[in-house]
């Protein structure tokens, strides 16, 4: 999923069909809008950054 | 989508199978097992093993969390969910895993107050909003979804959250392939690893198949040409004598893992004794307990179950089917008795089990070839 919004503990995620889903962060530390997370169960386990 | 088309490319795919083809070894026969239900999707959704050598056999591993829990946990999940002012959460594959007579959606229909979460911190939500009632959480699969359930606990004994419990089916995957090595009656030439799992506890967990049984191992991504590529990967590396742990998942798996996410599941869970699968029996220290730091939120503990074994039905072979000793349209019921709607068996349910995969994605190929 991508990441549209962020706050400390959760970010608002775009999935492929651009659906938008709260997802918890903490796991995978501070992510910023447009960066990439894989998401298991409403938890973001890995983050890929943009740039 | 970024990460996500480029890996769909039907010619990177057609060069692939190419490939694929050179590296084989005249007369030799290649049984890869995937262990993971998110690749057994993807092998049925985009018609994989249609690009495979018939010389190279996808073999269905024990991946699918939903399809390895026993009749019996089923049975103990509707014996919580009945207790008067329960409200009882869970995965939506989980509504129609059949127990011993009934099934979750049965026991909703029957007037329990069962709700479909997409995450156990819904669940959680749930507890917050409803102060007056206990919500239970039936947490399943395997270490990509144990994080989240680990998380939950956290933020719910930081917040005090005392109507919230939870039944803890989480289990881990390597005893499982340790004990399919150990079958005589399954001859594998390598493995698809399971990505998502490794994002969390990294590739080091897997060094044991090479190492212990001389089979390599290809951490694989899930989309077509992760893998093709994964399968191409282990054919290389058979033909050049070769036996490790390659990553193919670069772009999501770390070596080490998710160190965070590997922390807080060591605070929140330990290892079960011993567990019973699906098909496969009890495995010893094949599952995750809620540790003593968060006994008070263990469901088992607070509400009364059964927790009596439950024979498969004599009809339903998803045992050897998860084991990978037949394949799914080989089982009796296969497509007849057992279909994602009527489902007897837990690999007809959940998308990523490979009798479900396979009746919504394959059967119409082999219709044809029986044409």
């Amino acid at each position: 999923m991508r990441v549209v919004s962020a706050d400390d503990a959760t970010a608002v995620c775009a999935d492929e069909q651009l659906a938008f889903h709260d997802v918890a962060i903490e796991l995978v530390g501070p992510v910023n809008p447009g960066d990439e997370v894989i998401v298991h169960a409403g938890v973001a386990i890995h983050r890929r950054l943009t740039g | 989508m970024k990460f996500v088309d480029e890996f769909r490319d039907a010619e990177l795919g057609r060069a692939l199978s190419t490939q694929i083809l050179a590296e084989l070894e005249p007369g030799r026969h290649y049984k890869v097992m995937e262990v993971c239900g998110g690749h057994t999707h993807s092998i049925y959704k985009y018609g994989i093993d249609d690009l495979l050598p018939p010389q190279v056999e996808l073999v269905h591993g024990p991946g699918c969390p939903v399809c390895v829990i026993p009749m019996g946990r089923v049975d103990d999940g509707i014996a919580v969910a009945r207790n008067d002012g329960v409200i009882f959460t869970c995965f939506g594959d989980m509504l129609r895993v059949p127990g011993s007579e009934y099934t979750l959606l049965d026991a909703k229909a029957q007037g329990a107050d069962v709700r479909m979460v997409y995450s156990p911190l819904d669940a959680l939500r749930i507890a917050r909003e409803n102060p007056d009632r206990e919500v239970v959480f039936f947490a399943i699969g395997f270490e990509t979804t144990a994080p989240s359930t680990a998380l939950t606990l956290k933020r719910a004994k930081a917040e005090g959250i005392e109507n919230f419990s939870c039944v803890c089916n989480h289990v881990t995957i390597v005893p499982p392939l340790r004990a399919l090595l150990e079958s005589p009656d399954l001859r594998l030439d390598g493995f698809i690893g399971p990505g998502h799992v490794c994002t969390v506890v990294g590739a080091r967990p897997f060094q044991f198949i090479p190492a212990d049984y001389g089979r390599p191992i290809v951490i694989s991504g899930f989309e077509p040409l992760d893998i093709l590529q994964s399968v191409l990967m282990i054919l290389r590396q058979l033909r050049a004598g070769r036996c490790e742990v390659e990553n193919q998942y670069t772009r999501v798996v770390p070596q080490e893992g998710n160190l965070r996410a590997l922390e807080v599941m060591a605070e929140v869970f330990e290892l079960r004794p011993h567990f019973e699968w699906r098909g496969l029996g009890f495995i010893s220290q094949s599952a995750l307990k809620l540790s003593p730091a968060y006994q008070e939120f263990d469901a088992e503990a607070r509400f009364e179950v059964p927790n009596v074994r439950v024979a498969d039905p004599k009809a339903c072979q998803c045992g050897e089917v998860l084991k990978g000793v037949i394949k799914p349209w080989e089982c009796k019921v296969f497509g007849t008795a057992c279909t994602p709607e009527h489902a007897i068996g837990t690999c007809m349910v959940s998308p990523e089990g490979a009798c479900a995969a396979y009746y919504n994605f394959g059967r119409y190929a082999r219709e044809r070839e029986a044409v």
